[in-house]
């Protein structure tokens, strides 16, 4: 009870430095706006209404959609092919020497070249240059990440369930996968925060919607209230991401990693 | 004439190691059955976990044969406990328990070893809640509600207090009484096998072979480390075992 009254005390000092940090930033952004033209640094004003007019106009609501379904496209096919080559590659040393290698050459390789052949591949019309992209980009984290999981099985445990004769498909759904848990929200994390940057840059780059896509308009118009603007969306929709769906997932997974 | 539930014959382990091949056992042969109490009683390190991996067919003998005959129910009690962290005290025993014993059944033997081994109140403790002593007696108390016909134990009593020790210990002969399996247990403490077995296995040193054997006939239930009779098999075993060094 002691323990975590003052754990909690912890938590909340440790909140209060954030909060009173951020306001400090806050502060310096407003103090500074006043010394120069919008099209240079907006004030927080500004982008306020900026981001009201994004609102109103249903462009934020449609953008950060098609932006969010990218994301989670590409990153679910990368989680999952991840898993399966982690899988796949386990136990072989065939398969390990020759997936391996590749991994590394496509991780080796700028996001930035990605996103050119990406381009030039699949044009800049639809969903599927982003989409390579974030596959791209996630598919090693993923693989990585699920192969320390499989290491991580304990074996011991698995000797456990065949002497007390636990059917193969029971020793699996009871003991490797809760064991690889935490290891999935891990990932997951790790996962989205690559895939959403990712998103954007290739939507930057090379799309005809999304948020990336906003921004490089609102970039190119010299409109950079609208660029704050959506900064402050991209940073909301990472806030609610981690606070509303990874860190109550970590909390869950945390009774598997003992 | 009582079933045979477990048997060495003419076993051989060597494992391959960095500095060639490591000779474990060593032409040993031992039959146990039913009912029966089989202490293996040796050095540490000289193979006697690598024997009760063998018995509970998760190691295959390098030469010879460990033939446990099919349907023999085996419990093992690891010496350090393997729970599932992600899983209560109970549903680690159920967990076992469920390829085994239909549920009224499973539920009332269940009931019983939890309160037997003072369990109950932390039937939905998780592992890492518990101590270790706590953990081994969530090890035993899984061995025992399977209703075994071997019960392998290696080391079971060694992080114990005394007390619990010796509360284990009846709890142990009590349902080895009422279920009569095999048990084969693995120690290198001799008061321990004196006051357990009927029959005490002395090993060498790796390779573990059997150096002597004593049948030790008395009721468990009366042995005490006092009685004159445990302390004359005592004497004897201290003897052998100086003699091995």
């Amino acid at each position: 009870m002691a323990i975590s009254i003052s754990r909690r005390k912890g938590e909340f000092q440790k909140l209060a430095i954030g909060t009173a940090g951020l306001l400090v930033v806050f502060a310096c952004w407003s103090r500074l706006a006043e010394n120069y033209h919008p099209l240079i640094l907006p004030s927080p004003h500004e982008t306020g209404k900026a981001l009201l007019a994004l609102w109103k106009e249903g462009s934020l609501v449609s953008n950060v959609l098609v932006t969010l379904s990218r994301t989670l496209c590409g990153c679910s096919l990368a989680l999952f092919s991840g898993f399966a080559l982690a899988v796949l590659t386990k136990g072989t040393t065939f398969w390990q020497a020759l997936v391996r290698p590749i991994l590394t050459l496509i991780q080796i390789i700028p996001p930035v070249v990605w996103t050119v052949l990406a381009v030039i591949w699949f044009g800049i019309a639809d969903h599927v240059a982003p989409v390579f992209l974030i596959f791209v980009v996630t598919l090693p984290v993923a693989f990585v990440s699920f192969f320390s999981g499989l290491d991580s099985i304990d074996g011991q445990l698995v000797e456990m369930a065949a002497v007390y004769r636990c059917s193969r498909l029971k020793t699996i759904t009871e003991i490797y996968l809760p064991a690889l848990i935490p290891h999935f929200v891990s990932t997951v994390s790790v996962g989205i925060s690559f895939a959403w940057k990712a998103a954007i840059f290739a939507e930057f780059m090379g799309s005809t919607t999304g948020v990336g896509f906003a921004l490089s308009t609102a970039n190119s118009n010299l409109q950079t209230e609208k660029v704050f603007a959506w900064v402050l969306v991209l940073i909301a929709v990472m806030l609610v991401c981690e606070y509303g769906l990874l860190t109550p997932l970590r909390r869950r997974a945390a009774r598997w990693s003992a | 004439m009582r079933v045979v539930v477990l048997e060495y014959v003419g076993v051989t382990k060597e494992f391959a190691g960095d500095e060639g091949i490591l000779q474990v056992v060593d032409d040993l042969s031992l039959t146990i059955k039913r009912g029966e109490i089989v202490a293996l009683l040796g050095p540490s390190g000289c193979g006697k976990t690598t024997l009760l991996n063998m018995g509970a067919q998760l190691l295959k003998p390098t030469r010879g044969r460990v033939v446990c005959p099919k349907g023999t129910r085996v419990a093992y009690a690891f010496q350090e406990p393997r729970l599932l962290p992600w899983k209560t005290v109970e549903e680690n025993i159920r967990f076992v328990q469920d390829n085994f014993l239909p549920e009224p059944l499973g539920g009332e033997i269940r009931e019983r070893i939890l309160v037997q081994t003072q369990l109950s109140d932390f039937r939905n403790a998780y592992p890492d809640e518990l101590s270790g002593g706590m953990k081994q007696r969530v090890e035993i108390a899984r061995a025992l509600s399977i209703q075994p016909d071997l019960l392998l134990m290696d080391e079971p009593f060694k992080s114990l207090d005394p007390a619990l020790k010796l509360e284990l210990r009846s709890l142990l002969l009590a349902e080895h009484s009422r279920q009569q399996f095999a048990l084969l247990l693995v120690t290198h403490d001799p008061g321990e096998a004196v006051l357990l077995a009927d029959r005490v296995i002395l090993l060498s040193r790796r390779p573990a072979q059997i150096r002597t054997e004593i049948a030790l006939k008395a009721p468990q239930e009366l042995r005490t480390l006092a009685d004159p009779l445990l302390a004359g098999w005592l004497d004897e075993i201290h003897g052998l075992m100086v003699g091995a060094q």
